[in-house]
């Protein structure tokens, strides 16, 4: 049961209790005065049941209000008073609830009570009684109970015989957290019924056949527009009823209250209110804010939810208290503050704020603030800020401030701001006001940072300057001046104006010595200058260079001073060695330091960086002190160097990377490595096995001069294959592994042979040199031009024999079919020149002849036809043989070389060479390069030779063809053997 | 899928601003085909639930697949797709138009009962809610574009509108004093609503939709005469009788 939300009625109002405590004492003392009396009456037992109970219901707030009287107390008096009561549920018997409810009555007086229900009023018909019992000791004789007043049923829902099933409560609006029960009605519905809350299903107990209820503990905010339960017919599929319970949030308490004046005409009261608890469906609005300050009583309906206004009276109230009340539906919450008015002011924030009489190095700042009284004191701070700086000020102010910012930096930008405070009781400080202002420029304060470098050799001097620090510039720089004085001789100064951002300038100088004054100028003036001696000469002597060791942070360096009156030393150094604009770089150094680290962002490992250190004699001349080199970090080398192999002989072969350069690798190479692999598993002297990365063992020759870039590898065996590598080796690494090249060492013996061979080859073109030199002698001596027939002396010899059976006819008469050339070898025609005859005697051998042969095929036997005979060719042949080349048959006289000139015995060596040719040749005997061939047209089949038809008939369908090498040839001195070759050619084929 | 819902959001967002600032310009596009492209475009994607229904079920803690379920258009609440087909052009427009009126009312009852987190502070889990509210405003304003554009097919086809001005929506009579049914069935009674009011559109897409294939309609800025229909509205006929649809949103 929850009383508490249930707004219990008591019988009297606040006024009445208020004169009921003024009269107290009075009352009791007249109560005594009538005991006497009260007993004897109230010694009977009047029936002191409440009557008249009377019993409505608020649904909403699941409360039943209550209302009786007791008509039979005696006398108009009050009397204290118990009343009994009994709750039932369904039924009078299930009491549900029972309690006792004291108070003080009169007779007749109605007396109220209320009662909530966990369970809504609507789920369960409920029955109230009561019974009550005098207990005042003024009355212990009625100090008994009555009876019990009849039951007084409450039905709000009446569901029976219904088809509608009811959730209940409706719309109920609960607090987060809290505990509630809800029931459903099922009235006539006989289907199972399944209730969800936001969708999940929730199992209640029956109550009765046609009600269940659900108790839903600490329940949830889930949304404004409510937390849905519904419930439904599981036969049906459908959505019965359903309700929703509004959640509400808790109700928070404001924080951070507080209240303060900027002008103590007005109050202003902030506070973070929380969460909102607003529902939809109007079932809760936000919480309101009241705020409430007792001094005054006054009241004030804050209209925004976070802050409230309250207007300060001009009764110089000074303390105020003040509560803070907000309240929804379910709750109300309040928070307090007490606190004197001149402790809370929040000053405005100051205006005006000027900047007077700004010099390069100060400025005066002006501002105004809203005065709050003669007795009030602000604390105005004041911030500057530039150049990334930030200087605070604090100034005491009444109206007006104003502050003097000193130490400025020219040319600077500058904001200032101020705020204020109340210096007397700090509350809070105002916002800020501010602005910014400039610094005018002023003339750079000190000499731009100045150095040369001098190309050796000439008079060109390249001036670099660095930038002035913005420090230093005071303002932007616009130009440098170079003044050039000579020093030997009088003369007049030059001046060259460069303008800026320029860090340099080239100067030409003859052989005198040169004062250089370099100055920075801006708007406002130029800087001191900076002044450095160029000397006629410079002394540069070779100094050797060392080698030094840097670190990621750069290099350390020393140097022994070698004079004692120096102005300081100059490190010099290009931060960019391999560009070709080097970025050069210096730093000056004083005369009593002998060491310096040089750092640079640009430094990066691996590259060599080269450094000089100059010494400054007070006459400003710079001499050349140390030379220093060295890495950040050395890195391995990226690179092997490309080798070249020379001089490969069977036993040895030189490896060369001449243009390997040293200089431009990332770490000082100290050497190198020459790695051989060869089918030998002994090195040779010089070696030492080594093992690569993969794991495959080969020989390493070490070399320590990093400048001899050439080895020869020697020992080796002849046709041998051997791999190589070379790679440059640092004090810690070495380079990649790379790629073997391959290497095979020739044979010792071809080397040998070219030794010979060479020679007698060279003697035999000499020999065919000479020989083409001589080429028409020889071509005399060796094959002469072939004479014209038509022009011959034979001819007429012809004719002068009167053969008829000869005649020497033009070719255009003719119709051939085939040539045959028959030729007779040398020896033969000289040794028949003498014996020439017919074409029917026997004894004609060896004449040379051309035949015109029938072309029908069906030519098979003898008959008529046409013959040539070529004398020319046994000219030619008997000229050949006069070379002496051709062996000579030892038969033939002497005589017959005289009678090649002779046209009678040349005919008559024709004859015989012709008579020959038709007499048996054996095959075995013929010495000719020429290929022969022999075949029977008269079987019709070319291509089947014969090797047998060697003695045709004259003028036969066989056809001969004979090609006789001249001069190379030479047949045997036989009659016999020297036709050299025969060819059987079938009808169609030509001559060749 | 919120990402999608927002974009379809904007766009419609867009294309209601631009109708009903053409609307209160007094420009409405004077070709038939255009503006009934337009008509069929707004209808449907109001008709999406995506736009109105599906944020105020959100709103109102009804997305679970039970309740879904049962969230289906009550009957007669609005005229079928069969009784808007069979009324007349104009006798269309005016009863899409009152539909359309209805809902405007219902919406903004129903925003005005749905307090916004503002002023107190926006705790993370309002967010959806904010966005889900915003879509009923977006929703309203397309709703406003719709009507401004029937208001210009009316006139086109030459009727003379009995609605003094199209974007504001008509006093509605009040429902007769019934027992409060609770907030849950109110709730529901608002889901089917606008169940009803999606459907409606889609039918209106459909009717929209046979309007464009009607060979006979390519007219433009027909002088404005009397029709019977325009007749009827003195005396409703059975035929050009105004639908009035009867559901109603929680207010």
């Amino acid at each position: 049961m929850l009383l508490r939300d249930c707004p219990v009625i008591s019988k009297r109002k606040p006024e009445s209790m208020a004169l009921f405590a003024v009269f107290q004492t009075t009352f009791l003392l007249t109560l005594l005065s009538l005991r006497t009396h009260q007993s004897e009456v109230l010694a009977e037992h009047l029936p002191l049941t409440p009557e008249a109970l009377k019993v409505s219901v608020n649904s909403a707030q699941q409360c039943l209000h209550l209302q009786w009287t007791v008509h039979n107390l005696p006398y108009n008096q009050e009397f204290k008073m118990i009343f009994q009561i009994q709750i039932s549920r369904t039924e009078t018997s299930n009491v549900i609830w029972m309690g006792n409810y004291s108070t003080t009555m009169k007779r007749n007086e109605t007396v109220h009570w209320s009662w909530e229900s966990e369970l809504p009023l609507e789920c369960a018909a409920h029955f109230v009684r009561i019974r009550s019992v005098v207990d005042d000791a003024r009355f212990p004789e009625w100090n008994f109970w009555s009876s019990w007043s009849s039951w007084q049923e409450v039905n709000v829902q009446d569901s029976t015989g219904q088809d509608t099933l009811f959730v209940f409560p409706k719309d109920k609006l609960v607090e987060e957290g809290s505990n509630i029960t809800i029931c459903y009605i099922s009235g006539n519905i006989q289907n199972d019924i399944s209730c969800y809350l936001e969708g999940e299903q929730i199992h209640g107990e029956q109550l009765d056949p046609h009600v269940s209820t659900f108790k839903l503990e600490n329940v949830p905010f889930i949304r404004k527009g409510g937390t849905n339960i519904y419930c439904e017919e599981k036969q049906r599929k459908a959505i019965s009823n359903g309700t929703v319970l509004f959640v509400s949030k808790v109700l928070e308490e404001p924080k951070d209250f507080s209240c303060e004046t900027r002008d103590f005409k007005t109050l202003i009261c902030t506070w973070d209110p929380g969460a909102n608890t607003a529902l939809d469906w109007s079932k809760q609005p936000s919480q309101s804010y009241t705020l409430f300050e007792s001094y005054s009583g006054k009241k004030k309906h804050c209209e925004e939810k976070n802050r409230c206004n309250w207007q300060i009276t001009q009764d110089s109230q000074e303390i105020y208290n003040f509560t803070l009340i907000t309240e929804n539906y379910l709750r109300k919450r309040s928070v307090n503050l007490l606190f004197n008015l001149t402790h809370r002011v929040h000053p405005m924030s100051p205006f005006s704020v000027q900047f007077e009489n700004i010099s390069a190095t100060s400025a005066v700042m002006t501002w105004k603030v809203h005065s709050l009284g003669d007795y009030f004191t602000l604390l105005c701070q004041v911030e500057l800020h530039g150049e990334g700086k930030m200087i605070q000020h604090n100034v005491s102010v009444k109206a007006n401030g104003k502050y003097l910012l000193n130490e400025l930096e020219p040319n600077t930008e500058y904001v200032a701001q101020v705020h204020c405070a109340d210096d007397n009781h700090f509350w809070k400080w105002s916002e800020w006001s501010g602005r910014d202002f400039t610094t005018p420029e002023a003339a750079p304060s000190e000499a731009p940072d100045v150095w040369r470098t001098m190309k050796s050799g000439s008079h060109n001097v390249t001036l670099f300057w660095k930038p002035l620090s913005k420090f230093h510039a005071n303002g932007k720089i616009l130009f440098y001046n170079v003044a050039v004085e000579n020093l030997d001789k009088p003369s007049r100064l030059e001046h060259r104006s460069i303008p800026a951002p320029a860090n340099s300038t080239e100067l030409t100088l003859d052989g005198c010595s040169y004062q250089i004054r370099v100055t920075a100028s801006n708007s406002a003036g130029a800087s001191p200058a900076a002044v450095i001696v160029v000397s006629a000469a410079p002394g540069n002597k070779e100094i050797e260079e060392e080698i030094i060791e840097g670190t990621e942070d750069g290099f350390s360096m020393s140097w022994k001073p070698q004079s004692g009156d120096v102005m300081g030393y100059v490190v010099e150094w290009c931060d960019r060695p391999q560009d070709p604009l080097c970025d050069f770089q210096w730093k000056k150094l004083g005369p009593n330091t002998t060491s310096t680290v040089i750092s640079s962002d640009a430094f990066r490992p691996g590259v060599q960086y080269n450094f000089r250190i100059y010494e400054l004699s007070t006459k400003r001349i710079a001499h050349l002190l140390e030379r220093k080199t060295g890495y950040t970090r050395e890195l391995a080398p990226s690179d092997n160097p490309h080798v070249v192999t020379n001089n490969l002989t069977s036993h040895s072969f030189t490896l060369s990377w001449k243009n390997y350069s040293t200089k431009s690798q990332p770490a000082f190479i100290r050497g190198y490595h020459v790695y051989l692999k060869s089918k030998e598993e002994q090195c040779q002297p010089g070696a030492e096995k080594a093992v690569l990365p993969d794991d495959t063992v080969c020989c390493q020759y070490k070399i320590d001069n990093p400048e001899q870039k050439t080895f020869t590898v020697e020992n080796l065996k002849p046709e041998s294959f051997y791999e190589f590598l070379v790679t440059p080796h640092t004090s810690f690494s070495e380079g990649p592994s790379g790629t073997f090249t391959k290497v095979r060492t020739p044979d010792e013996y071809p080397y040998m042979l070219v030794h010979v061979i060479v020679p007698v080859v060279i003697c035999v073109v000499l020999l065919v040199c000479g020989c083409l030199l001589k080429s028409q002698w020889m071509k005399d001596k060796c094959y002469p031009d072939i004479p014209d027939p038509y022009k011959s002396s034979v001819l007429s010899l012809i004719k002068s024999k009167e053969n008829p059976h000869r005649t020497i006819m033009s070719i255009s008469d003719c119709i051939p079919d085939a040539i045959e050339v028959v030729n007779k070898q040398e020896g033969s025609k000289i040794q028949s020149l003498g014996t020439r005859k017919s074409l029917t005697e026997p004894e004609l051998t060896k004449l040379s002849y051309l035949y015109l042969l029938p072309t029908e095929k069906n030519y098979s036997g003898p008959g008529p036809c046409i013959c040539f005979e070529n004398y020319t060719y046994n000219q030619a042949a008997s000229d050949c043989a006069s070379c002496g080349h051709a062996p000579v048959s030892p038969e033939a006289p002497p005589s017959q070389w005289g009678l090649l000139t002779s046209s009678e015995n040349l005919l008559k060596a024709l004859e015989k060479n012709y008579m020959n040719s038709l007499g048996e040749i054996p095959a075995g005997e013929t010495t000719l390069n020429y290929v022969s061939q022999l075949a029977s047209p008269m079987s019709g089949d070319k291509d089947s030779l014969s090797t047998n038809a060697l003695v045709p008939p004259p003028c036969s369908e066989y056809k001969m063809q004979m090609a006789v090498p001249l001069c190379l040839a030479s047949p045997p001195p036989t009659e016999n053997s020297d036709l050299s070759s025969i060819t059987l050619l079938g009808p169609s084929e030509h001559y060749r | 899928m919120p990402t999608q819902t927002t974009g379809r959001t904007l766009l419609s967002l867009v294309l209601g601003l631009l109708f009903a600032s053409m609307a209160a310009m007094g420009s409405c596009p004077g070709d038939f085909h255009v503006l009934l492209g337009q008509l069929q475009k707004q209808a449907h994607a109001m008709q999406d639930p995506s736009s109105l229904l599906d944020p105020y079920m959100r709103i109102q803690g009804l997305d679970f697949p039970q309740l879904r379920e049962h969230c289906t258009e009550r009957p007669g609440a609005f005229p079928s797709e069969g009784a808007l087909r069979g009324l007349g052009r104009r006798g269309f427009l005016r009863t899409l138009d009152a539909t359309l009126g209805l809902v405007l009312r219902r919406l903004a009852a129903v925003q005005q009962q749905l307090p916004e987190a503002g002023r107190l502070g926006r705790p993370p889990a309002a967010r959806p809610r904010a966005q889900d509210l915003e879509m009923l405003k977006m929703a309203r304003l397309n709703i406003l574009g719709l009507r401004n554009n029937i208001f210009c097919m009316s006139r086109l086809l030459g009727s003379s509108w009995d609605v003094a001005e199209p974007t504001q929506a008509a006093p509605g009579t009040s429902p007769p004093p019934t027992p409060d049914p609770g907030a849950f069935q109110r709730k529901l009674e608002g889901c089917r609503f606008l169940r009803g009011y999606h459907r409606v559109l889609s039918s209106a897409g459909q009717v929209f939709g046979e309007w464009g294939k009607s060979p006979s309609q390519g007219h433009r800025h027909r002088p404005p005469r009397a029709l019977p229909e325009d007749a009827s509205r003195a005396r409703p006929s059975r035929r050009g009788r105004r639908l009035v649809p009867r559901g109603q949103l929680p207010r």
